[in-house]
This record gives C-alpha cells, structure tokens and sequence, in this order.
C-alpha cells in the first residue's frame, strides 16, 4: 500500500483528528498515530452501520488535517446527506468537483441532494455564450486547466518558431499558429475562470434549516425574506459576520456568515 | 389677360369644383333606433369635406324629442397635401312621449350645392324605467342593517356608500355597497371610480343589481355595485370617498342671461357632474388572543374539510396522493397548507394546490384544495397522518380547527433503507425520487492532500515564462538574421572588428607575414567602411577616417602602421614572419577603432 506524503506541519491536525474520532467512538484511544487510511476506513465503517453523524465527523476531521481528495469530499457529503444535512452535503459535493469536475458519481448525487432543495427558484437568465462558457469551464478543474495552459503555451511557442524559422512555409503553418495561441488563451480563461470560482471561494451555500436574509448587516435590520437549507448563492462583499449574498435569481440581501458555508 | 390665359383659368375653375364636391360627405347616425319612453337617442351628424372652413348644419325637424347638446369634434387631416376636414355634431334626444317618429333630412349647403341626410326611423315604446328592460329590473333587496350615507344633495340624483358591519375580525370578510340613485335622465353613461381600499384585500362582487326604491314620495332607479374586502391589519380603518362622473341635461342654462349655454344652434347644453360619497369608517380587531393555538393560520370565516386518497393498497415505491380540501366562506385565496406530522417510512413532498373562488349570493366562499404524496419505503399497513388546520369560526366566534378523516394504507413488498427530510418537489422529479445516492467510496488508499502553491508556483513559470522568452530570443535572432539579410554593408561594418581580429590572433599561432598584417588592416577598413579593398589610396583612407571622427592619434598611428608594412614588404624577409610586437600593436590599435565607433 502506498501511504500518502503526509505534510510535518500538519501533524498536529492528525493528534486532534484522531481525538475527535476517538470522542465518538470511530477509533480507539490508543490509536492516534493512525494514518489517513485508517481514519477514513473508520468513517467507512461507521456509515455502513447508520451512523452518519459519526462518518461525518471523521471524514470532515480528514479534510481538516489536509486531506483534499474528491473520496473524501464525496463520502462526507453522502454522510452529511443522510444526516439531513442538504446544505452541508450541497458544499461537500461541490468542493469534491472542484478536484474532479467529471466525476460522475459526484456530478449524480449532487443532481439529486439538489431535489431536497427547499428553495426552488428560478436562476436569472444568462448571455449564452456566458452560459456555453461556464459549461465548457466547469468540465476541467484548476490545476487541469493551468496544465492545459502550460502545455498550450508550449504547444503555441512551438508552432510559433516553426512558423517563423527560415525556409518553405506551408499555408497550413499559420492556421496551427493561431490556433495553438487559440488553445492558450481558452486554456487560461478556463484556470482563471476556475480560480475566481474555487481558489477565491465566493460561492457558498446556506447550511441551517432557516437563514434570515436582512436588508443590512445585522439582525437590526429588516428581514427581506427566509432563505432554507441547500440555497446556494455567491458573496459580493463581507461586513465582519454577515455575508452580502447573491442568489440565483437576482435577490440580495445580507445573511449571518454562519449561516452561509463556503464552497 | 390674354384669351387663352382665361381659357385656362375656365377649364380649371370648372375642374376643380367637380373633384371637391366628390369628396364631400355629409351622414346622420342614432346610436339606437329603439327606446323606451324615458331612454335618450345619441344622435350625430357628421361633416366632411375637402376644406378647413366648412357652413353649419340645419338640424331637421325634431319635434318629438327635447334635444341637448352634446358638443362637437372637430378634425383636420393632412393627406398628400391635400386639407380634408371632419364635424361631427353630437345630440342627446329624450323623447316627449311614445310612438313612431321619423328624424328628417339635415341639410348643408356648400358651394351653392345642397346636401342632405338619410331619415331615420326612432320608435319609443311605452315601457319605462330608463334603459332598465324587465328582464334586468330586479327587486329591491331586503333591507340591510347597513346605514347608507348620501353622497351630495338629493336633488332626483344621488349616490350611498355603505358597509355591512361596523367592526369586523382581520381577514374578515366585509361587504362596501354602493348605490346611485337617480329620478331623472342621464346624457351619457355614468363613470364609476371605486376608492383604492388601502388596507384591504378586493375582491369585486358582480354582477350589478339595479332596481326601484321610493324615497320620500320620489321613485328613484337605484343601480348598486358590491365589493367584498378582507382587512388585512387591526386598526381604525378609512374607506377613502367612492365618486360618479355623469351628464345630466341642465335647463338651468340657455337662459336668455346665459348666452353660452347653448351651442350654435341655439341648443342647450348637457352639464357634467361628479358625486361624491362620505367617507366611511369600519373598526378592524385582530382574533382575540385569548384560546388562540400557536398554530392559528390567520384564516377567519366558515369552512370545513374532506379528504381523499388516491390508493389505499400499493407496493413499496408507489405514490400516494392525498387530497385535502377546504371549503367554506371567508379569503378562500389566503387558507394555508394543512399541517401534519412525519410519517417514518414514507417519503413526502407537496404536489400542489389548486382553488377554486365563488362570488355566488354576492358572497365570498369556495374551495382549496392541496395534494401531498406519500412514498412508503416498507411494506405493512400504516394510518396516514391526519391533516389539521385552525382557523376562527365567526358561527360560534371561537378558534376552530379542522382535520382530516384518518386514512389506512397497505403496503406491499420488500422495504428500502432511507432517511430523508419532508421536502417539496415538482412532479416531473418525481421519478428521481425513486432513487437514493449513489453509495460510498470505500477505497481510502493514496489519499490526496493538499495542492500545493497556487496560481503561480513554479509549473505556472516552468509552463509560461521558460517557452515565452524562448520565443522572444528566436524572434530577435530572426529579426537579426532578416536585417543582416536586407543589408549586407551593415553586417560587414558590425563583423568588420571581429573578422580581423581574427586573422590577426590566428597570425600569433601561425607564420603570418607583414604583408598579411596590413591586409588584416586593410580588410578592416573596407568591411567597416564598405568599400574594396583594392586599390585604396591612403589620402581616400585619411579622409574618410577623419570624417568618421576617428581620433587623430589613432589615424596616425594606423597610417603609420600601414606605411611600416609596406616598407617591410621590400626588406629582405628572415624567416619568422611578422613580429609579434607587430601583430599586438595591430590588434591594440583596432581595438582603439572598436571603441571610438
């Protein structure tokens, strides 16, 4: 078995993830020095038998202690799901595509936990081309698209200097030219596309049963509406503990930040 | 003028005439041929021609009818340059008496030529009560213990607003009447204009009842409109005044001391009139408090409930769908969805709703009903939950609550694992509800952790920066290649210092003679200069050097060096060539040329 490289900086977080399993019971006490894979068989363990709040707890103690693999992002949101946790299981899902945008395990149950949604609304129509793009963008991830982009720059500096190195020139050289600079430039709209969306983390998703959204940063303000467990919405701007949150379908207003998950 | 210059004018004058008279039209219309005894005619004569001035015309004999005014419109239209002019003169006829009578010919006169209506036929029958026919006279409604308040004086027109009670329960429904009453003709139709009802929820009640009332020894025709309202808050609630726009003929004007009520025919003029009702006001309570649930749903009237289900026998995984239905009086549009308890081992969502709102008997009442599905997860028999929602009853003043009848259910085949919230789905999602998660990943191995540095780590400058100033390097060099390529005198001045010294350092290894150090010399100069290097004279030499702005002493002493090696050419040579005192003297003074470029 090939265990993971596991950063020293970061072992202080396997000391508490170990106590905090030990606390509900998924491992022993002795057992602190387990390694990832034994935490996160624990947790296995634990949801197969029904409890999934335990599960819970020790695939969110993995993700705390630097474990950042879809499996793990996945499983929490199965258990978090199942503990009729909507909103926690929607961020789950999502941070899990966020690594692995393809994955179709993901991609279904994240389609069907949406259903459980209390707030069905109707997203604000956009251009479709803005619409084509962020399909088109949300099928590769971060890191792919910066290797793409890498690799596109290669590719296009490549054809770039064949193009312009002494001798015959076919026709078809500068159509490849343009379109290694075109396979770039899409590359690097699709890494900074993701990067605005993952890396700076604006989207989030409201993780209680009922989240009062207000017309100003506190809960003296008047309340605009009710807003429910598993409605998603994107953060313009942050007042200390209170979030001004987009929704989907063009309403605003404030809600506590700790009613609002990040993804 | 000449003669033919009056034959021209003839011809056109005779022309024109024809073509204007062809365009003129001058019609008579009624608005009905049918009225009863006290009903008016809206009679309307309408003028157009080819010219903005147009003559009056003279009204037929009319006898028959007292005749009002009702003003004129007047149009004029620009069409190919060409002006055309429309009149159109608007009378209210009210019949003297019943019978058959006959409008005559209106006449015109325009240009010297006559123009004359159609005669048209007005019967007025002996029946009455306005424009009331018997099929739409109702009785009288009882009488209601609302208190009217008369809008304006009671001169043989007037209008009451009223409601049906004094004080009323949020959410209750209250009933605003209003009447006109009127013992004499109208001129035109009147123009309602209710009050906003700030406060309230509205709902028009129709259709509109019209009937007779005798008050005070006067028979008035009385037309009432009813709108329902539901308060929405408590408080002291103001109904803003109701007002009713109508024209009544008025002979009070015409008078010989009033020149400008009549119109150009001498005719009297209608008077427009606007009534207007008090002010009304009607005490809104909120439900006591006192016995009220927590789970009161704001609904106040009289109502009652039913349900039904779809199934009671399905297999695991089958919906059912539970109708519940409220009906009753009261805001049918503002009763919520019933309450209920979770059942373990059913799924449940809403389906829908749907209402239905009767106005029947100038009341408000109606059903609403709402669909819940049951999905069961487990076989056996279960008791459905029961289904409740409390409301104040007005019957007994009380809080009521009602429920549904306990339905039974059997469930048939092999139980599913779930453990679901209640939730609420459109029902074309209704079939992915069938399904669950997809399960869990049990394979922990190769754990990831955390990516490393972000944006721009070392793959972002290793992908980009390393191939991007490749790329800038090939495009220099080629830019140099291209230059080089297009000029050549160039490329021989900027190479003109490194080829010689060349030559010259090959000189120190190898056996070179004082004949070659001066072509090193002298092949500097043609490449830095770009000239041949035979046959170069060493005043053309000296000059352009000194217009190159090379320094004296290093002119000189590059003369001087050619000059000692031509001199050496013709002293009998030893064998060991070019002293190397000679060749770093060369070497040094071209690097002197180099530094002065």
């Amino acid at each position: 078995m090939i265990r993971p490289t596991i950063n020293p900086r970061r072992a202080g977080h396997w000391t508490i993830a170990a106590w905090a399993l030990a606390s509900i019971g998924l491992l022993s006490e002795s057992a602190h020095a387990q390694t990832p894979e034994v935490i996160f068989d624990a947790a296995v363990s634990a949801y197969q038998r029904g409890r999934f709040d335990s599960a819970a707890v020790g695939f969110l103690s993995l993700a705390r202690a630097g474990i950042d693999d879809a499996r793990v992002w996945y499983n929490l949101g199965n258990s978090h799901f199942k503990a009729g946790r909507i909103g926690s299981a929607l961020v789950a899902y999502r941070r899990g595509l966020r690594l692995h945008p393809r994955d179709a395990d993901l991609q279904a149950n994240l389609r069907y936990v949406s259903l459980f949604a209390v707030d069905k609304i109707e997203p604000v129509g956009v251009f479709f081309l803005e619409e084509w793009w962020r399909a088109v963008a949300d099928r590769i991830s971060f890191s792919e698209a910066r290797t793409l982009a890498a690799l596109a720059m290669w590719c296009a500096v490549l054809l770039t200097v064949g193009r312009l190195w002494p001798g015959p020139r076919p026709r078809v050289a500068l159509w490849l030219v343009i379109a290694g600079w075109g396979l770039w430039l899409s590359a690097t709209g699709a890494a900074a596309s993701r990067y605005a969306r993952d890396v700076q983390r604006r989207d989030g998703v409201i993780v209680v049963a009922r989240a009062d959204v207000r017309s100003g940063p506190g809960d003296s303000y008047a309340l605009q509406f009710t807003a429910h467990d598993g409605l998603s919405g994107t953060i313009q701007r942050t007042d200390s503990a209170w979030h001004f949150v987009l929704f989907p379908n063009g309403l605003k207003g404030w809600i506590a930040a700790a009613d609002f998950e990040l993804i | 003028m000449s003669r033919a210059r009056i034959t021209i004018l003839a011809c056109l004058l005779a022309a024109l005439p024809p073509a204007a008279r062809a365009d003129i039209r001058f019609t008579a219309s009624v608005d009905t041929d049918s009225i009863p005894r006290d009903g008016v005619v809206h009679f309307t004569l309408t003028l157009q021609a080819p010219e903005q001035s147009l003559p009056n015309p003279t009204l037929p004999d009319l006898g028959a009818f007292e005749v009002f005014s009702s003003g004129r419109a007047q149009n004029v239209s620009y069409v190919d340059g060409r002006v055309t002019t429309s009149i159109a003169y608007n009378y209210a006829l009210v019949p003297r008496g019943p019978g058959n009578y006959t409008i005559g010919e209106a006449k015109v006169t325009i240009d010297g030529k006559e123009y004359t209506t159609q005669p048209i036929a007005i019967v007025v029958t002996k029946e009455g009560a306005g424009s009331v026919t018997q099929q739409q006279r109702q009785q009288p409604p009882p009488e209601t213990p609302d208190r009217e308040k008369p809008g304006g004086k009671r001169e043989g027109i007037f209008i009451t607003t009223s409601l049906d009670k004094d004080t009323a329960l949020v959410n209750e429904p209250v009933t605003f009447i209003f009447r006109f009453y009127r013992a004499q003709r109208l001129l035109s139709s009147p123009e309602y204009n209710r009050p906003e009802f700030p406060g309230f929820w509205v709902e028009e009640l129709s259709p509109q009842r019209r009937y007779r009332r005798t008050i005070d020894g006067v028979e008035y025709d009385v037309t009432e409109l009813r709108t329902m309202l539901f308060p929405t808050d408590a408080g002291v609630k103001t109904i803003e005044p109701a007002r009713l726009k109508i024209a009544i003929p008025n002979r009070s004007r015409g008078s010989a001391l009033d020149p400008f009520g009549r119109d150009i025919f001498g005719l009297i003029g209608g008077e427009d009139r606007v009534l207007q009702s008090d002010p009304l006001s009607l005490i809104v309570l909120a439900p006591p408090a006192r016995g009220r649930p927590e789970n009161w749903s704001g609904l106040v009237g009289r109502f009652r409930m039913k349900s039904s289900v779809s199934a009671r026998e399905v297999a695991v995984g089958d919906p059912i769908t539970v109708t519940v239905t409220i009906e009753g009086e009261g805001n049918i549009k503002s009763i919520a969805r019933p309450q209920f308890d979770s059942i373990p081992d059913f799924r449940t969502f809403s389906a829908g709703t749907s209402e239905t709102v009767s106005k029947e008997g100038y009341r408000i009442g109606g059903m609403k009903s709402f669909e819940e599905v049951f999905v069961p997860q487990r076989a056996g028999v279960y008791a459905l939950p029961v289904f409740s929602l409390c409301y104040y009853d007005l019957n007994s003043q009380r809080y009521a609550t009602l429920t549904s009848d306990t339905i039974t259910v059997t469930v048939t085949g092999a139980s599913t694992d779930f453990s679901l919230p209640s939730l609420r789905l459109q029902p074309d999602e209704l079939s992915d509800l069938a399904a669950d998660v997809r399960f869990l990943k049990t394979d922990g191995t190769d754990l990831r952790t955390v990516a490393g540095p972000g944006l721009f780590g070392p793959a972002f400058w290793a992908g980009h920066l390393v191939p991007l100033c490749g790329l800038l390097a090939f495009v220099g060099w080629r830019r140099r290649i291209l230059r080089d390529q297009a000029n050549p005198a160039s490329r021989r001045r900027r190479l003109a210092y490194r080829s010689a010294l060349q030559r010259l350092r090959n000189g120190e290894s190898a056996r070179v003679s004082t004949a070659d150090v001066a072509s090193a010399l002298e092949q500097f100069f043609s490449d830095r200069y770009n000239c041949a290097a035979r046959g170069l004279r060493r005043n053309d030499m000296r000059d352009l050097l000194a217009k190159d702005r090379v320094p004296e002493s290093t002119l000189n002493e590059y003369m001087d060096l050619l000059d000692w090696c031509d001199r050496s050419r013709y002293v009998p040579a030893d064998s060991d060539g070019a002293p190397s005192e000679l060749i770093t003297r060369a070497i040094s003074l071209l690097a002197e040329f180099e530094q002065s470029r």
